[in-house]
């Protein structure tokens, strides 16, 4: 039962906790988000297995983690307005290779990041090269270059 | 907005996200400020001291600790004269449900099943002393105890245990 709980708790706490980080935070990873990522799985292990390094306890813990995410699939598919909360919608930055400054500032992108996608997706040059730029759901940015 | 490209998104629905992560990271700053003010134990702001009237007992512990956590209680006691040295340090049996006592320090002689509690009789040489209990919580949420030495007046201890 404990395992259960303590996989249940952690998988909410850090389903909430990177929702309110925003998208950007693991999405592009840097180096230091790398870094990042193995100190909070680190620090996480500890809060889900306890003092408990049975077998049993880490296979009911990862039983628990793994059926959270197909029951959330599951929901997801069936109450598509969940999915929203969940992982939020995807939003567009440039537009027509105009920059939408007020958007950008909210999701922290700044030009530089949509110029460095756009590079490295379509080898453009320039902003007004760029007839979309969208900041997807997983915090990846995808470039629609102007045609001709 | 040119609506060539198919693609869900809703700007009202954005804003109020947004609204809702500043909130979130409101909370965020505030969980750290009361970590770092001691809210959430293993701080020296999260002890507390009782003494009582006569001075003869008094006790230090942490207002808020952890599950499974070590948290220490310090008794500092003035044995009495006509005790030959020997100290009995009761503590009631709901503190002792809620935790585990990994080591008490100085090793006691024996311990006792008594009023409803146990005790512990420790020899000393008739010095001011310290005992330390080390404790792992057991138990989650408020935890109420009771200590008392010989047949003193007994002090009330209250702590949070977070889980």
């Amino acid at each position: 039962m404990d395992a259960i709980v303590r996989g249940l708790v952690v998988y909410l706490f850090l389903l909430i906790l990177f929702r309110i980080a925003g998208r950007r935070t693991l999405g592009s990873i840097t180096n230091f988000d790398f870094v990042l990522l193995l100190i909070i799985s680190e620090a996480t292990q500890n809060a889900m297995i306890g003092n408990d390094y049975s077998v049993t306890n880490g296979f009911l813990v990862i039983l628990t983690l793994v059926g959270l995410d197909i029951v959330l699939s599951y929901m997801k598919q069936r109450f598509p307005a969940m999915e929203r909360y969940l992982d939020g919608l995807p939003l567009i930055l440039v537009d027509q290779g105009r920059p939408l400054k007020d958007l950008m500032y909210r999701v922290r992108v700044d030009e530089q990041d949509i110029l460095a996608a756009a590079r490295e997706k379509h080898g453009l040059e320039r902003m007004d090269q760029i007839k979309y730029a969208i900041l997807e759901t997983n915090g990846m940015i995808s470039i629609v270059p102007k045609m001709g | 907005m040119d609506k060539n490209i198919h693609i869900e998104q809703d700007l009202p629905f954005q804003y109020r996200q947004w609204r809702l992560e500043r909130i979130g990271q409101v909370l965020i700053a505030g969980c750290i400020l009361a970590a770092l003010l001691g809210l959430f134990g293993h701080h020296p702001l999260a002890s507390m001291t009782h003494r009582t009237s006569d001075g003869r007992l008094s006790i230090h512990y942490d207002r808020f600790a952890r599950v499974e956590s070590t948290s220490a209680v310090r008794l500092t006691l003035q044995p009495r004269k006509s005790g030959n040295g020997v100290v009995r340090v009761w503590l009631d049996q709901e503190y002792l449900d809620a935790l585990q006592l990994t080591s008490i320090s100085p090793m006691p002689l024996r311990a006792e099943a008594h009023d409803g509690g146990r005790t512990f009789v420790l020899q000393t040489d008739g010095s001011r002393f310290t005992v330390t209990l080390s404790i792992q919580f057991q138990a989650v949420g408020t935890v109420h105890g009771s200590v008392k030495v010989d047949d003193d007046e007994a002090l009330a201890v209250t702590q949070f245990v977070w889980p």
